[in-house]
């Protein structure tokens, strides 16, 4: 394990003039008690003083400063280069050092020779250098150039082969003094990439950088120094037991978790309840930014952060979640971001967030019952206009897949954070649906909750999802202005009664839910060996229990909106509106039965 | 750079010196290097180095046999191996003096220990004295100097001088890292030297009373090289003069290494 410790670190530079040096005049100071050598009282520069820092596996460390503040005097002494006038250092791990990375290159050899000795001096064996050449030959894109010597090279070239050198190989702690970028725009993309890389798969690296932006993006703490102290310190954990990587193997330490969904696993709820008991939970140490909520408590959490990677906005995502972070560490909390937006967006949100501090939490539902759900959820918030059945021929003729209901978008989070900052928890526990608010609750550390939440976005009731699924087929700009006001009414409606949970077998044909089954059934096995879970599927409701209210029909549905009489007039302008321009269609005319007055035939 | 796991900084001096002692890979590597890439753009090669030491004794050999009046059979074979050897003893001590200023990008970027490069320094003058001693066998074939197992004493005066050579790359390189003006003292000093050892000369024309002139270290190095392979054997009193000098100067470079090692970087 990677871990750097200095103590009190002030490292002294004696500079000897022309005369100082030489040892005529030490031996001449010798000689008559140092009246003649005066010039020997040597002119001592503290290019550190006192600096203390602790680093441990998952820490990434900036370092800022003027010209001549220490940052290099403290990557070469974090490096082993000078042992400190007056204080301690303990270091653990390989290093790689890319703090001049053409240090040591002969111009005389020839690329192939210069890998050797270059591979040699970042202590490399001689094997390990063979093994690596194929693979830095290729990077460096550098060709029959490697056969000739390195002094026929542009600087570019140059750099090139350095930086493929030294980022060839993974260390414990890397140092680097500035971002390495080197060569034309398509090598600097590659060498970003493999810097990347490199970075991510180490355990601790110290950057030194002019640039604000850089260190913002690459670290998560931050030293200033001025004249070899440190002036200040920011975003460095407080308050928080453990930092980095062995933090972000629990979401009860990690210093950001993410609920990443999936969606219709109670989210909604969750994310309700950390709006409504921000303070509270504040209290207990986990930061919820909040963010607005609708009528019913309905949100999709902080899906404003995946809005803007998806509108390309990737930096003000980026400048956001660092701002959530660092209000956090001031106020010494963990942050909680949750939305289910997050769990289609690894790719976009792995660019903005911080890895190694980053634990991913999922709840997980068997795609067969949450295909019902996706499928409430659609025309619910998504204006889907399909019914179930046309939706699941597409799924079975592999004309549409959806990672996110199968599940295996979990994997693309998982290739980012890798198993041990991931946590997935089944939906369905002993044959009952889990609470999710309580269960994130747990997982986040949290006491248990009091239990006192109202339910919210429920699904729909069969006819108030068929009601809805037909009203999508108006032209959105004539239904969008009341959608929201349809939505609550439809809600309360089934809110009011307690159906239990719509089973996928009342609505699809027995064989088309067994070829559903078969089609899943290979993404369900894998995640669940990977996860080590089980994934069940909800039984369905049992009468008795929870089936009171089973009156629903689609001219219940209708008398209930309709007792909100803007609403109603709204919608029977709409449905005359969107006859009258032509063809309306099989589920307009269906609708405009339902609604009663009868529209005008169309010729 | 070359932490090896778990590597700190508060490593014992003897430890230090190992660790660098042990990356055979590296400093032989670098050693290697220093000798191919000198010739890199010439014709020869590293074979230079042999062309021009072979013309210096083609040259010297009759001039010096007619100079003290020696036979050239009998003096050829002892004027060889002194140019070779003392070329040998010379071009360590003064590269001996650069081994850590030369050493200066590798220091700076990382935690070197400074054994590494007294090491490089040290192989890359034995690779040279190897092609020297091509030389020397076809005049000990012409001279008829011939197999004796006394020969054999050539290895241990052989490590004998390593190891004074060694200590004493570390006692000038850290000096000279310190105060610049040791390389100039050094050279100046070895040329000196050079007449007091019988380089060219027999030691057995010197008038006894200048014998004490043979009590300098280089010419007991020589001796203790050279004589062996002539077939002769070294006084006990050469054997007892070294030891003593050899613990002198590891010594001194075993105090100057504990006590400076982690400076010297901060000097150059």
């Amino acid at each position: 394990m990677a871990s750097i410790v200095l103590e009190g670190v002030t490292v002294a530079f004696p500079v000897y003039g022309a005369n100082a040096a030489s040892l005529k005049t030490t031996l001449a100071a010798a000689a008559t008690g140092g009246r003649i050598g005066r010039e020997t009282g040597v002119t001592v520069v503290e290019a550190l003083r006192d600096v203390s820092l602790s680093l441990s596996a998952g820490d990434r460390l900036g370092i800022m400063g003027h010209n001549g503040a220490g940052k290099s005097t403290l990557l070469q002494t974090l490096a082993g280069v000078y042992e400190p006038a007056r204080g301690r250092i303990v270091r653990q791990g390989t290093v790689a050092s890319l703090i001049n990375p053409t240090l040591g290159i002969e111009r005389d050899a020839t690329g192939y020779e210069n890998i050797m000795i270059l591979g040699l001096v970042q202590g490399l064996s001689r094997r390990e250098i063979v093994r690596l050449t194929p693979e830095i030959m290729e990077f460096s894109g550098l060709g029959d150039y490697l056969a000739m010597p390195v002094r026929t090279y542009s600087t570019g070239m140059l750099m090139r082969l350095a930086f493929s050198i030294v980022t060839s190989f993974r260390a414990d702690i890397v140092l680097m003094d500035e971002w390495l970028s080197v060569g034309d725009a398509e090598f600097r993309e590659r060498g970003a990439v493999r810097l990347r890389e490199m970075i991510r798969s180490t355990g601790i690296l110290v950057l030194a950088s002019h640039s604000p932006e850089l260190i913002a993006r690459e670290c998560d703490s931050v030293i200033e120094l001025s004249h070899g102290a440190i002036v200040a310190r920011r975003g460095v954990p407080t308050g928080i037991s453990g930092t980095g990587i062995t933090a972000a193997a629990s979401p009860a330490t990690a210093e950001l978790v993410l609920h990443i969904g999936a969606p219709k696993t109670g989210s909604s709820a969750v994310q309700r309840h950390f709006c409504t008991h921000a303070d509270e939970i504040g209290r207990e140490g986990v930061h919820y930014p909040v963010h607005p909520l609708d009528t019913n408590g309905i949100s999709s959490g902080h899906v404003e952060l995946t809005t803007l990677l998806d509108t390309a906005r990737a930096a003000e995502a980026e400048r956001r979640i660092r701002s959530h972070l660092a209000e956090a560490r001031q106020a010494g909390r963990r942050l909680f971001l949750s939305s289910e937006s997050f769990i289609r967006h690894a790719r976009e949100l792995s660019t903005v967030l911080p890895r190694h501090l980053s634990h991913v939490v999922c709840i997980v539902r068997h795609p067969l019952d949450a295909l019902v759900s996706h499928y409430n959820q659609q025309v619910k918030r998504h204006l889907m206009k399909n019914r179930l059945q046309q939706v699941a021929r597409a799924i079975l003729s592999n004309r549409r897949s959806n990672p996110v209901l199968s599940g295996t978008a979990l994997f693309e989070w998982l290739e980012w954070c890798g198993r041990e900052q991931m946590t997935v928890v089944p939906y369905v526990e002993h044959g009952r649906a889990i609470d999710a608010t309580a269960t994130i609750r747990g997982l986040l550390g949290l006491p248990p909750g009091l239990g006192d939440d109202p339910p919210v976005n429920r699904s729909y009731t069969p006819a108030a999802v068929e009601f809805k699924r037909l009203v999508n087929s108006l032209p959105p700009e004539r239904m969008l202005p009341f959608d929201e006001p349809l939505d609550v009414s439809l809600q309360t409606y089934s809110d009011a009664r307690t159906l239990g949970w719509p089973v996928l077998e009342e609505i699809l044909a027995a064989d088309q839910v067994a070829a559903l089954e078969r089609h899943y059934r290979p993404d369900v096995d894998r995640i669940a060996e990977t996860f080590g879970i089980t994934i069940d599927r909800l039984p369905p409701p049992s009468r008795e229990a929870d089936v009171t209210d089973s009156s629903d029909s689609l001219a219940l549905v209708w008398e209930h909106v309709s007792s909100d009489p803007r609403l109603a007039a709204a919608l029977e302008a709409a449905v005359a509106a969107a006859h009258a321009v032509g063809n309306p269609g099989e589920s307009l005319v269906a609708l405009a039965r339902i609604i009663g007055g009868s529209p005008p035939a169309v010729g | 750079m070359p932490a090896p796991a778990n590597a700190h900084t508060a490593d014992g001096p003897l430890a230090d010196w190992l660790a660098g002692t042990r990356k055979i890979d590296l400093w032989g590597t670098l050693a290697w290097y220093d000798t191919i890439l000198r010739y890199r753009r010439s014709m020869l090669g590293p074979l230079w180095i042999t062309l021009s030491m072979g013309i210096m004794l083609l040259g010297m050999g009759p001039l010096y046999s007619g100079l003290f009046d020696v036979p050239l059979r009998q003096f050829y074979p002892h004027l060889a191996l002194g140019i070779i050897f003392w070329h040998f003893l010379v071009a360590s001590i003064n590269d001996g003096c650069q081994v850590f200023i030369a050493a200066a990008a590798y220091l700076k970027q990382g935690r070197f220990s400074l054994s590494v490069f007294v090491w490089r320094s040290l192989a890359k003058q034995v690779i040279l004295l190897a092609h020297h001693m091509v030389l020397y066998l076809p005049i000990a074939v012409w001279a008829g100097v011939g197999w004796s197992p006394r020969q054999l004493l050539f290895v241990p005066g052989f490590v004998v001088v390593l190891v004074n050579l060694h200590a004493t790359a570390i006692i000038l390189g850290i000096l000279t890292a310190r105060f610049r003006d040791v390389t100039q003292i050094v050279a100046s000093a070895m040329q000196f030297l050079m007449f007091l050892t019988p380089v060219f000369w027999m030691p057995d024309r010197l008038p006894p009373r200048t014998k004490f002139i043979l009590l300098n270290p280089l010419a007991q190095m020589l001796d203790v090289m050279r004589l062996p392979l002539l077939g002769g054997q070294p006084a006990p009193g050469t054997w007892w003069f070294l030891v003593g000098w050899t613990i002198l100067t590891v010594t001194l470079a075993a105090m100057l290494f504990t006590a400076f090692r982690r400076r010297v970087v901060y000097w150059i």
